[in-house]
């Protein structure tokens, strides 16, 4: 689904990260974890095409995100940690925006609207302007943009912060539902307790360069990821 | 602290007006100054054009303090209305407003730091009339330390005016933002109502000088010492009774911060008082370029600065064709009299010009790139093109811009019956400009976006590509409309507007080139 090949990107004379490898299957939730600055973000954003690259290749379904940026964004979406929404819009305004970028139709996206407002209780807000959300709505609400489109990869950072623990639930029982169905999850998370139930795989990264990875059993093996983390951050 | 805040202040002005990205080099930046420095230069010369006939002639009859009552009104009224809006933003639209409110500072300490760039653009706006001004003064007058120093206090004395008067009307607009929130197009007809008494309250005052200027002496005869103007005008020649102005004014500024920081948490917190209204959800669908245009149009409407600062054509331009079909009788019979089809051209081709220098005041594509801001994560991450995103930018441009074009100069050729060549022309003419100004302004706004403003006034009005903008749109107006009358008498006027929209489309294609080829990579590299 995923694959990273000798991803370097640097600012400057900083090495923001070094010659990452990174390959993530169909049906896998891949966990990235790393300090403050490690750089899962830039990681992350190089994925979706945000953030231009120096080396490296990034490929989703066999497309480079690089000579296809349109085809791969259309089966990706993109969660950032902090979701600065058009705040001038509604939510309800916003949402249309999204379907009508993705080309989504009429009846199915009134469908999929409700479906997904429901789910994360936003339905009687959606009449108001995204500058009144807080900062766990404009989450929920990012997290419906980027669901409504039936994505086939979702790359998220941080996705549980701001989330009230019924919707971080709703999320996780969702990426699961998503990764069962074919598709495949790509997140960072500082939370490990999540990564270590929910991921299937999981990365440290440590300034820019990945030290260890591979299945959550193999990677923390009789200790708690915690442990795991800490003794390689040193 | 306080000191620090300021500090802060200023480097996000200096940042927006010069650019602070990672890639900016010295070179870059030293060319921006210098450009910025050329454009004001050039704006100091137009008030100066004013400044040093009145003079002359004011120095005639002995009654120089007219003189610096005259210019110092000017400056205080043009400043004022420039700044007026900043002051409301800079003040209460902040985006760091709570996290300062958060911290161990004092209310008064945030305010004062806020004004800041108040203060410093009151000092900017004044400047551009006031150094003129004495530099005139020298040049008629001759030089004196005395009036030197005079006319220094009198310079902060109008800019402590400046300001006060900017922070006072800006807590009006705030006010009128905070009862009327939400509604941006009642926001913006009610500055609209404003403006036009400004305005003409300006025709007024425009008026009453004139009368003043002509009746010289009999003005300055029947002026005791006490009169305001009389000693506004004196500050310079250091008369005892006049300095008290600039205490005066220095204590109208602080009583004007104390009122400001009395109201300040109530009003940046307005923003935030929800209404829940119930509104019917929508679920029409656009085509992807179509969804993106509605976009750039809702962020236009989102906001009563942008649409102010960057839509005044759009106000102006039917306005002032209808005010212009009014007094054509004026200009209709001057050319049924003149009896000459040259000076039918040339006056056909002068109202181009002027529609072309109205036209070009519409500058929404140049910091729509800017505003953007945190937010481009959302289009960059959707699967639409870079090029299409940069296109609905630019038709927004237009199609705030043409429509009212085409009625100023489709009014132009009935009211003038001119014939068919002509009105071909003068449509190819004003239509190529506002093209050029098209991508010109798309151009400026990709290659010196600021993502990084703390208040959307820094994109729209003080950043280095919107004043570049508007400054250097005029310069080209005028580079293009002055070779017209100078080669007159080699190549006739059809022929030169022919060219010169070959010229001016030529150019559009190259920047249409740029856009395709490096816009696009610039704009996904920000």
């Amino acid at each position: 689904m995923l694959k990273i090949e000798h991803l370097t990107k640097k600012y400057g004379d900083k090495v923001a990260v070094d010659d990452l490898n990174i390959e993530i299957k169909s049906g896998e939730i891949y966990g990235f974890i790393g300090h403050n600055g490690a750089g899962k973000t830039t990681t992350l954003k190089a994925c979706c095409g945000i953030l231009p690259f120096e080396e490296g290749n990034i490929t989703i379904n066999g497309l480079s995100i690089k000579d296809n940026p349109i085809e791969c964004k259309k089966i990706m979406a993109y969660i950032p940690d902090n979701p600065d929404l058009y705040g001038y819009m509604t939510a309800n305004k916003y949402l249309n925006f999204i379907c009508d970028i993705y080309q989504i139709d009429k009846s199915q996206r009134k469908q999929l609207i409700n479906k997904y407002a429901d789910l994360f209780e936003l339905t009687n807000d959606l009449g108001q302007t995204i500058n009144g959300y807080s900062h766990g709505m404009k989450q929920k609400l990012a997290l419906i943009a980027a669901l409504i489109h039936d994505p086939k990869l979702i790359i998220m950072d941080e996705p549980f912060v701001g989330l009230d623990p019924k919707a971080a639930h709703e999320v996780k029982q969702l990426m699961r539902n998503i990764c069962d169905n074919g598709g495949a999850i790509f997140f960072s998370t500082h939370v490990l307790e999540v990564a270590e139930k929910l991921c299937d795989k999981i990365a440290i990264i440590k300034n820019g360069k990945l030290i260890k990875e591979g299945l959550v059993n193999e990677v923390i093996g009789d200790d708690s990821l915690e442990d795991v983390f800490l003794e390689l951050e040193g | 602290m306080l000191k620090a805040l300021i500090s802060k202040q200023i480097s996000e002005l200096f940042q927006s007006l010069f650019g602070g990205s990672k890639k900016s080099k010295k070179v870059s930046t030293i060319g921006k100054i210098a450009l910025l420095v050329f454009l004001f230069l050039c704006f100091m010369y137009i008030f100066s054009v004013v400044a040093l006939p009145l003079a002359f002639i004011l120095e005639e009859y002995d009654v120089m303090w007219l003189y610096f009552a005259f210019m110092a009104t000017t400056a205080v009224v043009f400043s004022t209305i420039t700044n007026m809006f900043t002051a409301s933003s800079a003040v209460y639209g902040a985006k760091d407003n709570d996290t300062l409110l958060s911290m161990p500072i004092p209310l008064k300490t945030i305010v004062i730091a806020r004004v800041s760039s108040v203060l410093i653009m009151a000092l900017i706006y004044v400047s551009l009339v006031y150094i003129p001004t004495i530099v005139c003064y020298f040049i008629a007058c001759g030089f004196s330390m005395k009036v030197l120093v005079g006319s220094v206090i009198s310079y902060l004395t109008v800019t402590i005016l400046v300001f006060a008067l900017s922070c006072i009307l800006g807590y009006a607009v705030a006010i009128i933002s905070s009862k009327v929130k939400g509604n941006n197009l009642v926001k913006v007809a009610i500055a609209i109502a404003f403006f036009s008494v400004y305005f003409v309250f300006i025709m007024k005052i425009d008026t009453i000088l004139n009368e003043i200027v002509s009746s010289l002496i009999i003005f300055a005869n029947n002026v005791g010492e006490n009169n305001i103007l009389y000693l506004f005008g004196n500050i310079p020649f250091m008369n005892i009774k006049s300095l008290l102005f600039f205490p005066i004014t220095i204590a109208l500024a602080v009583m004007v911060v104390f009122l400001l920081s009395k109201s300040f948490v109530e009003i940046i917190h307005s923003e935030k008082v929800v209404h829940r209204r119930k509104t019917k959800m929508n679920y029409n669908s656009k085509k992807p370029f179509a969804a993106l245009i509605s976009r750039e149009f809702s962020r236009f409407t989102s906001s009563s600065t942008y649409m102010l600062n960057c839509s005044l054509s759009t106000v102006m331009l039917p306005i002032m064709t209808v005010i212009a079909v009014y007094n054509s009788k004026m200009v209709t019979d001057m050319i049924v009299s003149a009896n000459d089809a040259l000076l039918v051209e040339y006056v056909i081709f002068m109202i181009a010009i002027v529609i072309c220098a109205i036209g070009a005041m519409n500058d929404c594509v140049v910091c729509s790139t800017s505003l953007e801001g945190e937010n481009i994560w959302i289009v960059r991450s959707l699967p639409c093109k870079t090029r299409d995103i940069l296109m609905a930018k630019l038709l927004m441009q237009w199609l705030l811009t043409i429509p009212v074009v085409l009625i100023a100069t489709i009014t132009t050729c009935v009211v003038l019956q001119v014939n068919l060549i002509q009105a071909v022309l003068l449509h190819l003419f004003v239509l190529s400009f506002m093209v050029f100004f098209g991508f010109y302004g798309l151009f400026l706004g990709v290659t010196m976006a600021n993502l990084n403003w703390v208040n959307e006034v820094t994109a729209i009005k003080q950043s280095a590509n919107v004043v570049i903008y508007l400054f250097s749109s005029w310069i080209i107006i005028a580079l293009v409309a002055v070779p017209a009358f100078v080669f007159g008498e080699f190549i006739s006027i059809k022929l030169y507007i022919l060219l010169a929209c070959c010229l001016l489309l030529i150019i559009s294609f190259a920047l249409y080139f740029w856009m395709e080829k490096y816009g696009v990579k610039k704009f996904e590299s920000l």
